[in-house]
């Protein structure tokens, strides 16, 4: 599982913890195939999960249940490599991030500064938000913004 | 576009005529998702002993005494099995911590000659006659390889506790 | 308490042929009061004889009451019945003890242990009830009344008078007049009405053959003759057998269609005997009542709306027919109930009155056993009721399903289990399991090698050759209506696919064919790429769906 990552071990990673609330009916209620089934919330983040387990992409962002019992599926951990050649690189989080869209009162997202958020679509999974996450980080405005101390957390 | 009509068939029969201990009512918004409730088999450790001494007429057993379950038919159902998972919590060696059931007619065994109604009675006989030697919840199933007397006490710890309304 | 009004409401409500048939409540009751005058002539008022008589032996077999009896050693009366020559001869027989008391003058034994509350003097002697009822009164020994009451061999029981000395440890039998007239009454009727039964049933069966006869007439497949062509692989090249979508228009007159709708309706409406999970067997009365008048306003409702056409009088006749054949079965279903519960009521109310045991059961006329063509009534037990017995209505619902459903063939007997839908064109793999073409070319392109019913590795070789053209002609002439639905759905599915296939998104588009021509060569087709194959599978279905 990303979420157990030895931070020692690999200090370029990102672990945004509890960024992935997903609610239960609202931004992922359901999913349209482009023909027509809809697939119900549950089975696409089952489809999701199971990706996630197998590692995804180049294996920059991965993502996984925050708890294996959690039968609601409500509570995801996401891993990101920070992106090379930014201030991101080596940034070692679990916690505190300086970025626009993250609240540095708590380190929630703001969903409304968040594009992938703002303008929802249900074809967007958990690995697109990740995904647009490190985009973001690696943003020409975000890359060298200065970064609380390691190891600091919210 | 319309739903195929095998999937109305098959959705007026289990309304109308459902099988014993087993219901299954599609969502409003959404005509291939469906809740479903399985009663435990009599005589396993699922079966609900509790809700039954509850009440007199079995009748009303089925609506406490039950494992919540739900139902998806993909769109290339029925050339590609319906998605089943348990919602109610299950220990089960065939069944993991999220629900998800390990059954062949479910994967690779799957026909598309087979139903709904067929799966969920085949769900039904898991719960009869869970196999050890192909889990999905791997501990479960060392502890029911180990000591099946001591594993079906906690089956039965967990069905008082979880499946009921 | 006020049943002889209300069943004679209930016989009201039936057709008259029903009615006369019944049984005569009034008159049996006035019967029991003969017998209750009879009795007390005897000076065997209910009063006394509540506390002295018994069940026949065999009707007392519930283990404890024998026992009690058996050690109980006053005078004792045993009701009983006798088969003599042809009726059923209800009797007393008294049972004069071994202790040597003159019944006229013994004090019942109330030491009895278990009876200590019964202190009967028997209150006539036997010589009363000789003058009472002359020369119709015997001795018996008790070997010779051993024989249970339906046996004949208890015809033997009555003896001239003049052997009628009671002996001290003898019985003695009184026949009962009254009480016989009773059980010859109620059995007469119950026997009329059963030869009254065997008659409506033949007649029955004579109106449903011809019924069924009129609908198949009038619902024979339209085509039959110039379009019907059945495949044969001698006489034509079947790549040349091309089945057009417009010859499956319905042409000439026939009510097919509409008497298939008839049936499914009928089918759906369940009336008589539930076929789901829940209930099996036969339905109560009220139920098949409300069901019946449903499935009626619904049939008279689509005709009125135009959404059922009976285009010929024949049809409308047998329609009419068919109902009334319904309203008879279920008229039987009441009359049989309301006569049972008369029978019972009455033997209740002779049992009461007279203070005599419940007479056992009579079989009821309206329960057939298949193995017996003996139809007389005899005082039965209710072990009788075996489950190889049938009720007679549920007989005639079978006869009703049994003889018209199977004229118009059922669409599911015909599908596809896949899509649910006729199975149309119809491919025959060679584990001999039946698709249609549109679902085996996606087995086929999904790669899918095995038999979806059998598992058998059949899907992946089916070509051409695997259509049934025999069954595609028998579907062409009794499913036209379904086999041009089918045909044109086949037909948007397999475009949509290919336009799919091809990148394009075509929904909402109208289904227009891509291909108008029917001019590929498929014959040469086997080809073992996987590339190939699904070519060639796609062209057995255009040319199966052109």
């Amino acid at each position: 599982m990303p979420t157990t990552l030895n931070r020692e071990a690999t200090p370029q990673t990102l672990l945004l913890h509890a960024l992935l609330q997903l609610s239960r009916h609202l931004s992922f209620a359901s999913f349209t195939t482009p023909t027509m089934a809809k697939i119900p919330r549950n089975f696409r983040l089952l489809e999701e999960l199971e990706k996630g387990e197998k590692g995804i992409g180049d294996g920059s962002c991965s993502y996984g249940l925050e708890d294996s019992d959690d039968i609601m599926m409500s509570h995801w951990n996401g891993t990101i490599i920070g992106p090379g050649h930014t201030v991101h690189e080596n940034l070692q989080f679990v916690s505190r991030v300086n970025l626009p869209f993250v609240s540095q009162v708590d380190g929630k997202v703001d969903p409304n500064k968040l594009p992938v958020l703002a303008h929802w679509n249900r074809n967007h999974s958990i690995e697109t938000v990740l995904v647009e996450i490190r985009r973001e980080m690696a943003s020409f405005n975000n890359r060298k913004l200065p970064q609380p101390p390691e190891g600091s957390t919210f | 576009m319309s739903l195929p009509k095998r999937i109305i068939k098959e959705t007026e029969r289990l309304v109308a005529d459902p099988a014993p201990g087993i219901t299954a009512a599609p969502h409003d918004d959404n005509l291939r998702y469906f809740d479903v409730t399985i009663q435990g088999p009599d005589g396993s450790p699922f079966q609900n002993l509790s809700a039954r001494r509850l009440s007199p007429d079995p009748s009303q057993n089925y609506s406490d005494g039950v494992f919540r379950l739900e139902l998806f038919l993909p769109e290339e159902y029925p050339m590609s099995p319906p998605k089943v998972r348990f919602l109610t919590k299950i220990y089960h060696p065939n069944i993991d911590k999220l629900g998800r059931i390990c059954l062949d007619i479910l994967k690779d065994k799957w026909s598309p000659a087979l139903q709904i109604r067929t799966v969920l009675l085949s769900i039904q006989a898991l719960l009869s006659a869970p196999n050890p030697d192909d889990p999905l919840a791997t501990d479960v199933a060392k502890h029911y390889k180990e000591n099946e007397a001591d594993a079906q006490r906690v089956s039965r710890e967990w069905t008082e506790k979880y499946a009921h309304a | 308490m006020h049943f002889s009004k209300t069943y004679s409401q209930l016989l009201l409500t039936l057709p008259p042929e029903l009615r006369q048939s019944a049984i005569q409540y009034r008159q049996l009751k006035k019967i029991i009061n003969q017998i209750v005058a009879e009795l007390n002539a005897l000076g065997l008022s209910p009063d006394i004889l509540q506390n002295v008589v018994q069940p026949p032996p065999h009707a007392a077999d519930k283990g404890k009451q024998r026992e009690d009896s058996e050690q109980y050693t006053g005078p004792r009366i045993i009701y009983e019945f006798a088969t003599v020559d042809d009726h059923v001869e209800p009797r007393l027989r008294l049972c004069l003890h071994s202790d040597d008391l003159p019944p006229s003058d013994a004090p019942g034994p109330s030491s009895s242990p278990l009876r200590s509350d019964v202190n009967i003097v028997l209150p006539i002697s036997p010589d009363v009830i000789r003058t009472a009822l002359g020369s119709a009164v015997s001795t018996d020994t008790p070997e010779s009344s051993e024989g249970q009451p339906e046996s004949s061999d208890t015809e033997s029981a009555l003896k001239p008078a003049e052997s009628s000395h009671s002996a001290p440890s003898g019985e003695l039998i009184i026949p009962l007049v009254s009480d016989t007239n009773f059980f010859r009454t109620l059995t007469e009727a119950l026997n009329s009405l059963a030869a009254h039964l065997v008659t409506k049933r033949a007649e029955f069966e004579t109106t449903l053959r011809s019924l069924s006869h009129d609908i198949s007439s009038a619902s024979r497949p339209s085509s039959s003759t110039s379009s019907f062509h059945p495949y044969s692989p001698f006489s034509s090249d079947p790549a040349n057998i091309s089945v057009s979508s417009h010859a499956l228009a319905i042409t000439s007159r026939s009510d097919l269609d509409t008497w298939r709708q008839i049936f499914q309706l009928y089918i759906e409406a369940d009336i008589f005997q539930g076929h789901q999970e829940r209930f099996r067997g036969e339905r109560e009365i009220e139920d098949a009542e409300t069901r019946l008048q449903t499935f009626n306003s619904e049939l008279n409702e689509r005709i009125s709306k135009g959404a059922l056409k009976l285009r010929m009088k024949q049809s409308r006749v047998a329609l009419k027919t068919f109902m009334d054949l319904n309203t008879f079965i279920l008229d039987l279903r009441k009359f049989q109930h309301v006569t049972a519960e008369a029978t019972r009521k009455i033997l209740k109310k002779h049992a009461k009155r007279t203070a005599l045991p419940l007479a056992p059961d009579l079989t009821s006329p309206f329960i057939i056993r298949p193995d017996s063509q003996d139809r007389a009534l005899v005082l039965s037990r209710s072990t009788m009721r075996s489950s190889e017995t049938l009720s007679l209505s549920l007989l005639l619902v079978q006869a009703l399903t049994e003889t018209l459903l199977p004229i118009i063939p059922h669409i599911d007997d015909y599908s596809c289990v896949i899509c649910t839908s006729l199975a149309f064109k119809p491919i025959r793999l060679r584990c001999s399991h039946l698709f249609c073409v549109r679902c085996l070319v996606k087995l086929q392109k999904r790669g899918e090698e095995h038999c979806p019913i059998c598992r058998a590795p059949t899907v992946l070789s089916a070509d051409r050759s695997n259509v049934d053209w025999a069954l595609l002609n028998f579907m062409k002439d009794w499913f036209p209506v379904e086999a041009k639905k089918k045909l044109q759905q086949n037909e948007r599915e397999a475009a949509e696919e290919e336009m799919q296939e091809l990148g394009l998104d075509m929904k909402g588009a109208a289904a227009a064919p891509l291909w108008q021509d029917n001019g590929h060569d498929i014959a040469t087709l086997r080809l073992s790429n996987r590339q190939q194959i699904e070519y060639c599978q796609h062209m057995i279905e255009r040319a199966a769906a052109v």
